[in-house]
């Protein structure tokens, strides 16, 4: 088709930055999943206790939910706020069919499946509506599953959820209380590394530049040959999956469900960690977590004023970085302080 | 495919918003090569577009694709079938490279599906690898092949609608609409942008239709040019017939086009008895 001249080819792909970080974003991802598979066992500042055990554990199980919904948010450009809803539907349903008898990781998948069905249905009538209006629809989808939760039990006996006054969890994962073994924050690690896999793979690709048009350029997609209502069916889909399976996590890793905690505050918290980490990055879920988690923990003690240093530091951490924390590097690169690292010669190690 | 059929064929075409009747009986036939489309602004050029891309639906009247009647198909489907388009105004990822962006106007060519991406099979990612090669030889044509893997908003506008062009054309449609691909291009840009478009209408037999309100330009470039105004074709024929139609310069040329254009000795003739009666 193309005659090959004399020219030499020319590269088909971007060149990527090389170093000693630059070589492969593997190798940065296997850095960051060795330190965090070593973080809880480390002997300083109480990391090996159960206090950092069930804060490393959240900030897992929240980024993994977090990734769900930035395929959803960032790239797909779809505001669909039933988030929290999937998440109590996987927390509840995981425990529910574990009670009867399903082991765990299956239950947790079925789970998924489901949502990710339910997420498909209602993204039917969701892709006809855009903006604010998807986000009121998809708002009380979301609030529906929680009063269905809630609700539910005063009609049918077999949903236990416990209604309003909520149900403790059996135990299936080890939290590592008395020095046991840390199979949940394990279990949560190896499923945020294959989500984060997915979603490295989905958004490089095809996937990714196809959800960014159905993001960017919109009632354009159409006549350039992309059926967007099936790439927003799909985001909606995936989500709800991924939804689904952080709150199985979720339940084991709180062990007492109540309809209140999933309610309008948890997707609140989700949108929270979705913006201060960076919308539509792929490293923004962790960065978002991590944040908020610990700007939380470490602000415990100052029960009512909290809230208030909470909300200043987000207005602080928003307005100095619109774009969120993984908008951090790119922002130091562009700026004149970062052109002068560039200059200095350890830079070339770093490949900033 | 029916060889005798013309590439692309509006039959008594009407459409309505409302109450106002946008296009009012629209009969066209397009050939291979470059079709100018012209006429005043809101006459409804771009509403034919939108009607041929599938965005808007006629209330009466056919599109016929080779002799193939589009009703009822998607825009996507129509994408597919081997129609492309590009915009007024560009409608490009900005955060996403040239590259990528030119990549979208493949998108109904992949075979392999997005789990197969996702298990990153070797024939999903030969298949991207081969994609990427078309678009880059596309670009090549349009001089953005250096820019490729620049951010689309790193581009100036003119080079940004180059590109909207270059992924409109990358699927090799049998129809292109180019929808004011010259208006906002700088006169290098524009050279740029005919020497692409001359090379693939001579290396295939793409129909072009072009809408544009540079008429030198529609011109010298096109054999056939339609004239639309208030939703009806008041002219059709070469550029000599059409530019001196009374109707076409008592509605959108105006008197004197035809002088102007001999002056500027574009080698378009012109007699006295073709002025119009009533020129001043």
């Amino acid at each position: 088709m193309s005659e090959t001249g004399t020219a030499p080819p020319r590269p088909l792909y971007k060149p990527r930055a090389r170093g000693v970080f630059g070589y492969s974003e593997l190798v940065a991802v296997a850095l960051l999943f060795g330190v965090a598979a070593l973080l809880p066992h480390l002997p300083y500042g109480g990391l090996n206790g159960p206090y950092w055990h069930g804060v490393l554990t959240g900030i897992l199980i929240h980024t993994i939910s977090a990734m769900g919904f930035n395929l959803l948010v960032g790239w797909a450009g779809q505001l669909g706020l039933a988030h929290a809803g999937f998440f109590a539907l996987g927390a509840y349903g995981t425990t529910l069919l574990y009670e009867d008898g399903v082991p765990y990781l299956a239950a947790m998948v079925i789970l998924g499946v489901i949502c990710a069905v339910v997420g498909v249905v209602i993204a039917f009538p969701a892709a006809r509506l855009k903006g604010f209006f998807l986000a009121i629809a998809t708002l009380a989808f979301g609030e529906l599953l929680v009063k269905l939760i809630e609700l539910g039990p005063e009609m049918w006996d077999w949903l236990d959820t416990g209604a309003s006054g909520g149900r403790s969890v059996k135990k299936v994962f080890s939290i590592g209380e008395s020095n046991g073994p840390l199979t949940l924050y394990f279990t949560a690690l190896i499923i945020l590394l294959i989500t984060y896999l997915v979603m490295l793979v989905l958004t490089r690709g095809r996937m990714g530049r196809t959800l960014k048009a159905v993001k960017d350029i919109d009632i354009a997609t159409g006549p350039i040959g992309i059926a967007s209502t099936r790439y927003k069916l799909v985001a909606f889909g995936i989500s709800g999956f991924v939804a689904a399976i952080a709150g199985g996590l979720y339940a084991q890793d709180i062990r007492f469900l109540s309809p209140a905690s999933f309610k309008d505050n948890m997707l609140v918290f989700m949108l929270v960690i979705l913006v201060l980490g960076g919308v539509g990055r792929i490293w923004g879920p962790l960065l978002g977590a991590m944040f908020y988690i610990l700007i939380r923990e470490q602000l415990a003690s100052f029960q009512i004023l909290r809230l208030i240093i909470i909300g200043i530091a987000l207005m602080i951490a928003i307005l100095a970085l619109p774009y969120g924390f993984a908008s951090l590097p790119s922002r130091v690169r562009d700026s004149r302080f970062g052109q002068h690292l560039r200059n200095m010669p350890l830079a070339r190690l770093f490949t900033l | 495919m029916n060889a005798a059929a013309a590439p692309l064929e509006l039959r008594d075409l009407h459409v309505a918003f409302g109450g106002n009747r946008v296009l009012e009986g629209v009969d066209l036939t397009f050939g291979t090569g470059f079709n100018g489309l012209i006429g005043p602004n809101g006459a409804g050029k771009t509403t034919i577009f939108n009607v041929i891309s599938g965005y808007v639906t006629p209330s009466q009247g056919d599109v016929f694709l080779a002799g193939e009647d589009l009703a009822g198909r998607s825009q996507s489907a129509r994408v597919g079938a081997g129609i492309g388009r590009t915009f007024q105004a560009p409608r490009l990822i900005l955060d996403a490279t040239v590259m990528e962006n030119a990549l979208l106007g493949l998108q109904q060519s992949y075979r392999w599906g997005h789990l197969a991406e996702l298990l990153r099979l070797p024939w999903s990612r030969a298949e991207e690898r081969q994609a990427r090669g078309r678009c880059m030889d596309m670009l090549e044509r349009f001089g953005l092949a250096e820019m490729a893997h620049e951010d689309a908003d790193s581009l100036p506008l003119g080079s940004q609608k180059i590109v909207e062009v270059a992924r409109a054309l990358v699927a090799e449609p049998r129809v292109v609409l180019l929808d004011e691909p010259a208006a906002g291009l700088g006169a290098d840009d524009v050279t740029v942008l005919l020497r692409g478009l001359r090379g693939i209408a001579a290396e295939s037999d793409l129909c072009m239709i072009i809408i544009e309100h540079d008429l030198q330009l529609v011109t010298s470039l096109c054999p056939h040019i339609a004239v639309l105004d208030f939703g009806r074709i008041i002219s059709e024929g070469g550029p000599d017939d059409v530019t001196h139609d009374p109707a076409v310069i008592e509605a959108y040329l105006g008197h004197g086009f035809a002088a102007r254009l001999e002056a500027e000795s574009l080698g378009v003739e012109m007699t006295d008895s073709e002025t119009p009666a009533g020129a001043e």
